[in-house]
């Protein structure tokens, strides 16, 4: 069962994707803030990290870029999710670190698809490291 | 969302499709979790608040689309307007489901979906004048 974490502050958007994201087999993992965020990728090493960029304390941007900065938190997969579809926002997210990103609203099949790609060749990445 | 007065178009367009957001995630979950929870006679209800809601994000990216930083304030007022009717028909349909329906969690998430429609007549009916 992957293992995520969800960094969101709103508190329907926490609940609306947790929820999906459960009835899909994944544990989810939640964060409120981009601190919470990153603390939680530290000591919980999730599989997959979604976080909005928009957040209290330490902004996604920020929180990203402290992820991918730290040994032991740089190879997790990290989506981000914004309200914005503009090239830009991709960009910046691209910049931040981020492998991916998504746009509010959320379409669930497009996001497992993500989810799906950024595992698997984690996966593969893993077992390679391996043989 | 208590009032526009004053606010930046960025922060409006945020606003209203968080809310809209809220009202398609929380229908998607409804019918997702209509056949466990017994409720597949409301399954056509769902959808149409769902497909409302898809209604009511397009009219917003109509009327402020991304790109543009100085939507005219005809265009604000064409969106309240055209929110306006949409909106008072979704929130007909879910005062009724709320009568109707009994699953605690899925009356939960009804009222969610009404809050965000509420948030959404509020809008509607106020004076907008953004910055």
């Amino acid at each position: 069962m992957p293992k995520v974490l969800l960094v969101e502050d709103n508190e329907m958007n926490r609940d609306m994707l947790s929820r999906r994201l459960a009835r899909r087999g994944f544990n989810v993992l939640m964060a409120i803030d981009g601190e919470q965020g990153v603390l939680l990728a530290k000591s919980e090493l999730p599989d997959l990290i979604l976080m909005d960029m928009s957040l209290p304390v330490i902004d996604g941007w920020e929180a990203a870029r402290q992820i991918k900065a730290e040994a032991s938190t740089q190879s997790i997969p990290l989506i981000a999710l914004t309200a914005h579809a503009m090239a830009g926002d991709r960009d910046k997210a691209l910049q931040a670190g981020c492998d991916d990103f998504d746009t509010k609203p959320i379409e669930l099949s497009r996001l497992l698809d993500k989810m799906d790609r950024l595992l698997n060749h984690k996966m593969l990445t893993v077992q390679s490291k391996h043989t | 969302m208590k009032t526009l007065k004053g606010e930046s178009l960025a922060d409006l367009r945020h606003e209203l499709t968080t809310e809209v957001n809220h009202i398609l995630g929380f229908s998607d979950l409804l019918i997702e979790e209509a056949e466990e929870l017994n409720l597949e006679a409301f399954l056509p209800v769902f959808r149409q608040i769902r497909s409302g809601g898809h209604e009511l994000l397009e009219s917003i990216q109509t009327n402020l689309p991304e790109e543009t930083d100085s939507a005219q304030k005809s265009n604000l007022v064409v969106l309240q307007e055209g929110l306006h009717s949409k909106v008072a028909q979704l929130l007909e349909t879910s005062s009724s489901l709320l009568e109707n329906l009994e699953h605690p969690q899925a009356l939960a998430d009804l009222r969610a979906i009404s809050e965000a429609l509420n948030h959404l007549m509020e809008f509607s009916e106020s004076g907008a004048d953004p910055r």
